[in-house]
């Protein structure tokens, strides 16, 4: 898992019922202080729908998208036991680091 | 965080639409919503984030551009240059180049969707079609009835699993509006023989199959995109199909196809009816199966023949004759295409090679023009390998620029082709531009670049720098070596334009009889359409005569319809209803059928508004009703067939021996049709009332007094007051079901014609190239000669001479090819001999003819070279 995929796929699980491309992309970019755009958003989440660590759905259209349905995606359980395992691995990793890294 | 909520930007209509048209199909609607919805953020920005979506999702292959040829900065900057100085060459090289490789690559492409790429099943080798056969009436692969299925799945040791399916058609309520699908309805056993799981969901089980089991249906991954957005909540839910509640239970993968069919859009399982217990007359299945291990083709095959003699044995009334038909799926789905494929493969392969001999032609004659050029750079010190590198730089330069434009018109043309075309040949679904066909494509440029700069390069000047220095452009005029290359070149090229231009006249000539050949009825002003009615809802005779007269009333009203008729299936139109029959000899009627014919069930007066004949006593009229005795109206084929040397009229014919129903009474005769296309022999033909025989396959012919498509949305209305669910299929004119029955005839004539005509220019290029050239080297000699006293005529007569002996010798070598290439053509000619006469004659006679032209043009300049002016040039 690259590490645009774990934090999309955190994005994604943090917006729980109201997780698609526009709102995965603005909570990722205040989350992160990253630009992103839009596209690679899209990429990312069809590769997590690919390995399949996030499943789709499709919601009806609303006016605010002009008439555009939109896709939400919500993690499944591979998609979140990945992202644990990643965490973890990140934590272990960056245990007694600390001071290196400026993370406190 | 770009924030919501902010002033509204409205993005400009050029930046939507590029938008639209970058992004992928599937992520469109959401990724446009998402950006409307996220208002501030920049649209154009955006285009970059699309693009690489769409780059993404087409193929893992990117290209790596120009780095090979980035070493060679200063060949690269002094090619472009000495291209820019001379457009012309470039112009004609570019386009010549770009037209090859594109059309080489468009085919490479087919060939490779189509024959090449292994068909996508795991261990797709090992899966056979099955098929029964009756070969004493000439069928070879006949679908399989139910029982004898059976028998073959429990008593066949050849097989490793067997799965029956046959493709149908459902009507699909909930979208937009009422959709006509395409489907298959198919064992349990299906998707485990052809390797294949559901990427959602799951197939079917035993319990789908029973005949009582609740509607399921299986979606395949296109469908399930289109028209449900990818929504994996579908799984669970209900869909409309034939007016019924079907459960999704799958979702299957992207790459999955049919066997046998371009494309199904939902997969039903096949639940067994009552019918198929009653006889083994019944045949609508077919067959697939995956080969034991180690089994072979030959070994299944007779495994399943012997299996076929007992049957035939066992039940001698319905199984005589019959046997059993193992072929490779990769045979059943391309034996008849592959050679096609090849032939036009070859086709574009000779124009391709045409266009690098005129390259390869011109660019000599250019490399002479530059021999001062050249010669200065020698002296000064550039060495033969500099020099040799120089000049395949910038035929490399122009041929990677034609291949990318190569790439592009293939893009184009095959975009084109899948699109129109979706039928042209199996598998045409799976043609694209994958990463070998690009690969193709540069492969093509580096061979073709290779192939009109080697020769002229590798005769570089290096020696006779003096002489070239002395003499000025005309010093390596004379090379004789380099003026036969040419000359072969040209007489080649003429060679091949004659072979292409046979290929292409036979073509013509068969589309031409094709075209004459009569469909039997009268096409111009006839609007058809169907109407195919769902089971569910008109599971009963009388409710499918229901809708048929109601329709027909309506119909019949509707402005500018002259009349109109009914029938159960429209001719050409690629359905196929085939019925046994039996003539009843005094009293009774034999156990075996006396032979087969296409059954249509029409309502009267259709053979007045399809404008078909009638030869002999009456038609079906509104006397004939459900009631009364049975009649039918036979083709004159049929006629001579069954009754030789008397009147069939009032003779009788069964359709079904074993029922209680009376047999028909002929009651007419009418003039034959082709049901399934111009220029193909086909089964004879009955008609029959269908009141006394309705179905569900229900289609109209309308005739008009106004221009028939202009009623199309007033039929739409009509029908949809009867029924405001059903699907209409193919509505269209009478005259385009006759176009789309030789449309692939057509496109296989223009193909090649388009090759043919293509391979002639650029040979008349080349021989014009080539004369225009030599006489513009030798006006120093040609005004001596005219100095000393030679006619203008001779030196006419001069020039010509050369041109016909190239052309001559060109002629001979391409008819003598043409005589061994044009038998490969012989199963797509109609009533045309792949010798025909006429076209081995008219070729060359053509050709002769326009070449004329390409060498009298040159020879007048030669007759009209003024001497005193030349030879006074000369010494300056």
């Amino acid at each position: 898992m690259t590490e645009l995929d774990l934090l999309v796929l955190l994005a994604v699980q943090r917006l729980g019922d109201d997780a698609y491309g526009v709102t995965v992309l603005e909570e990722l970019e205040r989350r992160t202080r990253r630009t992103l755009n839009l596209g690679t958003v899209y990429r990312t989440l069809a590769r997590l729908s690919e390995k399949d660590y996030v499943s789709a759905r499709v919601a009806p259209p609303t006016g605010e998208r002009g008439g555009r349905r939109k896709k939400l995606y919500r993690p499944t359980g591979t998609g979140l036991m990945a992202a644990r395992d990643a965490v973890a691995d990140l934590r272990r990793l960056t245990q007694g680091l600390d001071p290196e890294l400026e993370l406190s | 965080m770009s924030g919501r909520p902010g002033p509204r930007r409205r993005p400009s209509a050029p930046l939507r639409f590029l938008l639209h048209l970058i992004l992928p199909k599937d992520e469109r609607e959401f990724f446009l919503g998402d950006l409307q919805e996220g208002t501030r953020r920049s649209w154009r920005r955006e285009l970059f984030g699309a693009l690489a979506l769409r780059i993404s999702s087409m193929s893992p292959f990117t290209r790596r551009g120009g780095d090979m040829l980035s070493d060679l900065g200063s060949d690269v900057r002094h090619g472009v240059r000495a291209t820019v100085r001379n457009p012309g060459f470039a112009l004609v090289g570019l386009a010549t180049l770009a037209l090859g490789i594109g059309a080489n690559t468009t085919m490479f492409a087919i060939v490779n969707g189509v024959v090449l790429q292994p068909l996508p099943y795991p261990k797709a080798d090992r899966l056979v079609m099955l098929y029964e056969r009756l070969p004493s009436r000439g069928l070879e692969s006949v679908s399989i009835s139910p029982l004898d299925f059976q028998d073959w799945r429990e008593r066949n040791r050849s097989m490793k699993a067997m799965a029956a399916y046959r493709p149908t058609t459902v009507n699909y309520t909930g979208g937009a509006q009422p959709e006509r699908l395409a489907g298959y309805l198919v064992s349990e056993d299906f998707f485990q023989v052809l390797g294949i799981e559901p990427s959602r969901g799951r197939g079917f089980s035993p319990d789908d199959m029973a005949a009582d089991g609740s509607p399921v249906v299986v979606l395949s991954h296109g469908f399930w995109l289109r028209a449900l957005g990818g929504d994996d909540a579908v799984l669970g839910h209900t869909i409309m199909l034939d007016g019924v509640a079907h459960t999704v239970v799958g979702v299957l993968p992207p790459r999955w196809r049919p066997p046998t069919e371009s494309a199904v859009d939902v997969v039903l399982p096949i639940r067994p009816e009552p019918f198929w217990q009653t006889s083994r007359g019944y045949h609508f299945l077919y067959g697939i199966g995956r080969l034991g291990p180690g089994v072979t083709l030959a070994q299944a095959q007779s495994d399943f023949s012997s299996i076929s003699a007992a049957l035939e044995e066992e039940y001698p009334d319905t199984n005589r004759d019959w046997g059993a038909v193992v072929r490779s799926l990769d045979d059943a789905l391309l034996g008849s295409t592959r050679p096609q494929l090849l032939v036009f493969m070859a086709a574009v392969s000779l124009v391709l090679l045409i266009g690098c001999a005129n390259l390869a032609s011109m660019t000599l004659a250019r490399a002479t023009a530059r021999a001062r050029d050249l010669s200065i750079r020698v002296a000064l010190g550039a060495g033969r390998g500099r020099m040799l590198r120089q000049l395949l730089t910038e035929s490399a330069l122009l041929s990677g620029a034609g291949g990318l434009l190569g790439l592009g018109i293939a893009f184009v043309a095959l975009k084109v082709l899948v699109a129109g075309w979706p039928t042209l040949m199996p598998r045409m679904s799976e043609v694209a531009v994958t990463p070998a066909v690009v690969l193709l494509a540069v492969v093509l440029s580096v061979l073709s670049g290779l192939l009109f700069g080697f020769l002229p390069s590798s005769s570089a000047p290096s020696e006779r720098i003096a002489d070239g220095l002395r003499q000025g452009a005309r010093g390596l005029s004379g090379g004789t070596t380099r003026r036969w290359t040419r000359a072969i070149l040209v007489s080649g090229e003429v060679a091949l334009a004659v072979m292409l231009l046979v290929a292409s006249g036979l073509l013509v000539r068969s589309f031409i009889n094709l075209r004459g050949d009569d469909a039997g009825f009268e096409a111009s002003g006839r609007l058809v359409l169907s109407t195919p009615l769902p089971r569910s809802r008109y599971p009963s005779g009388a409710e499918q005569k229901r809708f048929a007269d109601a329709t027909l009333t309506r119909l019949g009203t509707l402005p500018g319809v002259k009349a109109v008729a009914q029938t159960s299936l429209l001719p050409l139109s690629g359905g196929r209803n085939v019925w046994g029959y039996w003539l009843q000899v005094g009293t009774s009627t034999g156990s075996e059928s006396d032979g087969s014919a296409v059954v249509y069930r029409v309502s009267p007066g259709y053979f007045d508004v399809m404008g078909i004949p009638l030869l002999e006593g009456r038609a079906i009229t509104t006397s004939d009703r459900e009631d009364g005795p049975p009649v039918a109206v036979i083709s004159a084929k049929l006629a001579a067939h069954a009754f030789p040397h008397r009147s069939p009229i009032g003779e009788h014919m069964s359709f079904d021996p074993d029922s209680a129903e009376p047999p028909a009474e002929v009651v007419g005769v009418v003039g034959d049709i082709r049901p399934d296309g111009l220029g193909r022999t086909s089964l004879p033909q009955v008609y029959v009332p269908f009141r006394q025989r309705p179905t569900p396959d229900v289609s109209f012919v309308l005739e008009t007094s106004v221009a028939p498509t202009s009623l199309a949305s007033g039929v739409r209305r009509a029908v949809a007051a009867v029924d405001p669910e059903l699907p209409i299929v193919g509505l269209q004119t009478a005259e385009s079901l006759i176009e789309n029955s030789i449309s692939l005839p057509r496109l296989r004539t223009l193909l090649m014609t388009a090759f043919g005509v293509t391979a002639l220019l650029l040979a008349l290029v080349g021989l014009y190239g080539l004369l225009a050239y030599t006489v513009s080297q030798r006006t120093h000699e040609i005004g001596i000669r005219l100095a000393l006293g030679a006619s203008r005529g001779t030196i006419l007569g001069l020039v010509f001479r050369e041109g016909a002996r190239l052309v001559g010798i060109g002629i001979v070598v391409g008819l003598a090819g043409a005589v061994f290439v044009s038998r490969v053509l012989e199963a797509m000619l109609f009533e045309v001999d792949v010798h025909d006469p006429m076209v081995f004659s008219a070729v060359p006679l053509f050709l002769a003819a326009v070449a004329l032209v390409a060498i009298l043009v040159p020879a007048r300049r030669a007759s009209r070279v003024d001497p005193v002016r030349t030879l006074s040039a000369a010494q300056v």
